[in-house]
């Protein structure tokens, strides 16, 4: 189904989301301090005009989410599953970062079976999308094909003094009459990005590469912050952690998002670290987006989104590095 | 609550605790749910994840004999926060159990073959378990040796076992420690250096590895100047597998992940991983 919006509308249409009973409503916005991410409008300004620095991976895999609860009795064991059942609706999210969940949704909803801790909360969200009309200076998603959005319940594209609306599946829950029927194809939007990454047989490429001295030039640079880790919308290495809380006599078993850049990501007991090197660790980063992924699920898990060319301190880019070694 | 979360721990009886050396101990453990344990099946090489309660969760590597069904043996050296707090249970004490996880060693490709087992430190824990098996099931294999060194002989692990199988006509045991050591017959040394001291034939023989990482590509370099080709050279090759699943994302070696595809892999596998430093 398809509708139209005039844009002038848009407040008034957020506004009726945001009154529904059960249900948190995020958007896109502009914090205090100039750093945009998703939140509650109460929390910022709408901030439409590009993508988020920080994405919205946090409503699916969390930095920090807890799985049980355990009781230790005399002779039990008391376990309780912490499922997060709180209803979301997350609105404008863009078509790269519709791409990171479908990622997400093969490789823990159907690649290794449900994981139910995901699962609850993708089942518990309405996804918004919110197609660009420009590509960002760090942006390469054309290269990779998610420039065009999918796996939504709803599609918001701009479209002179309107949005035109598609509507898929649960999405029919949030149509409103602010919305008017329309006929009308999609409008088609060309993106110009200035960043490019041929993916042509790129895990034989990388393979062949595997020790080109680029990974050890790029390697010398890299501070091994995990900026690149956190803000990639794909990035869902956790390590699980379990602590009591003060005062209390149950235990909690989290999990926690965990980054390859760091060192003790590959520490075992008696202090050995399998990734010492720098330039290994962000070879691991960058091939496990390129290379191993499409070896165990068939696809790459990049997303082009180039947040981790924005956030990096020292000017890493993986368009370059790729660039590199296929010896341009 | 599903019960199918992968997740989910399930509860289980600590029926026994043995002090192996100054720093490790063998938990026997039991499932709380007898069926459980009925169903409880693994090849040596196998790990277990292990969560002590309020302490978190590790993956542990099986030490019993895999044809021993009810109940089976973690060894545990004291390294870290968890491993701490596991030494500190009692017999009747609680632990959670998920698994077990992985590929171990094909004991039923060993058939008719002479077996040589080599153990560095608590390496043995594994390649223990594959032994068991091996001595249960004597008749189906050919000559068996087993060469286990560790830092002193103080840290031998199963003592009471190896004095017996040092005894025993089954099989040729050698031992070696860095340090000198009273009370037992070993070589000072790397547990390596009896890989070229040790007469067994090369022909008809696979070899069954675990230990610290610098131990395991002098074995295979040895091994194969013996005529031990790598297709029959069978190492664990323990990282940090935390969840037991592939998914965390912490024990891969280029595209394998070694709770998946791995922990145990032939040298012929491991050749064809990338080498990171």
């Amino acid at each position: 189904m398809q509708f139209i919006l005039p844009k002038k509308d848009l407040g008034k249409y957020l506004d009726e989301l945001g009154m529904k009973k059960g249900t948190e409503l995020f958007a896109p916005l502009m914090k205090q301090g100039g750093a945009t991410s998703f939140g509650k409008l109460s929390e910022g300004e709408l901030f439409l005009e590009s993508n988020t620095i920080f994405s919205p991976k946090k409503f699916f895999v969390p930095h920090k989410e807890e799985l049980f609860e355990f009781e230790l009795k005399k002779n039990s064991v008391g376990i309780k599953e912490m499922i997060d059942k709180q209803k979301r609706i997350i609105f404008g999210i863009r078509p790269c970062d519709l791409h990171a969940i479908k990622y997400l949704d093969h490789l823990l909803l159907e690649f290794f079976g449900k994981d139910n801790f995901y699962g609850e909360r993708r089942k518990n969200s309405y996804i918004i999308g919110l197609e660009c009309t420009r590509a960002g200076k760090n942006c390469f998603c054309t290269s990779l094909g998610t420039n065009t959005a999918e796996n939504y319940d709803l599609l918001f594209v701009e479209f002179g003094k309107n949005y035109w609306i598609d509507v898929k599946g649960k999405g029919e829950d949030l149509i409103s009459k602010l919305f008017k029927k329309t006929s009308s194809q999609k409008p088609k939007i060309k993106l110009n990005c200035k960043k490019k990454v041929n993916t042509k047989n790129i895990a034989e490429l990388t393979d062949k590469n595997f020790d080109h001295k680029i990974w050890e030039k790029m390697g010398e640079k890299c501070l091994s912050c995990a900026q690149c880790t956190a803000a990639c919308p794909t990035c869902n290495c956790f390590f699980i952690t379990e602590s009591v809380p003060f005062g209390k006599s149950k235990s909690l078993r989290r999990r926690e998002l965990d980054y390859c850049h760091l060192p003790r990501f590959t520490e075992v007991a008696g202090n050995h670290v399998f990734r010492k090197e720098r330039s290994s660790r962000l070879r691991q980063f960058i091939l496990h987006k390129f290379n191993y992924t499409q070896e165990r699920q068939g696809m790459i898990s990049c997303i082009g989104c180039g947040r981790c060319i924005s956030e990096c301190p020292v000017g890493i880019d993986l368009t370059e590095i790729l660039g590199e070694i296929r010896g341009k | 609550m599903d019960l199918n979360n992968e997740f989910r721990p399930e509860p289980a009886v600590i029926t026994k605790v043995i002090i192996e050396s100054p720093n490790t101990k063998t938990f026997s453990i039991q499932y709380k749910d007898k069926g459980l344990q009925k169903k409880f099946f693994f090849l040596p090489g196998k790990f277990v994840s292990v969560s002590v309660f309020g302490y978190g969760e590790m993956p542990v590597s099986i030490s019993s004999s895999p044809y021993k069904t009810d109940s089976f043996n973690l060894t545990v050296m004291d390294v870290g926060k968890i491993t701490h707090a596991m030494h500190q249970l009692k017999k009747g004490d609680l632990i959670g159990v998920r698994g077990p996880f992985g590929k171990g060693y094909p004991l039923n490709r060993f058939r008719k073959k002479n077996v040589v087992v080599i153990a560095g430190g608590c390496g043995f824990a594994p390649v223990g378990s594959g032994l068991r098996g091996l001595l249960q099931k004597r008749e189906h294999f050919g000559d068996l040796y087993l060469l286990y060194g560790a830092g002193s002989a103080e840290e031998f692990l199963f003592k009471n076992d190896l004095k017996k199988w040092q005894e025993s006509k089954n099989i040729t045991v050698k031992l070696a420690a860095d340090k000198k050591s009273k009370g037992w017959l070993c070589h000072d040394g790397f547990v390596t250096d009896l890989i070229t001291k040790t007469k067994f034939p090369a022909k008809n023989t696979v070899a069954m590895i675990c230990g610290p990482p610098v131990m395991i590509d002098t074995a295979i370099a040895k091994l194969n100047k013996k005529g031990i080709k790598d297709e029959n050279i069978f190492i664990s090759m323990e990282r940090l597998m935390h969840c037991g699943v592939g998914k965390c994302g912490h024990c891969n070696i280029g595209k394998s992940y070694m709770c998946v595809q791995g922990p145990v892999l032939s040298a012929k596998e491991l050749k064809e991983l990338p080498r990171e430093k």
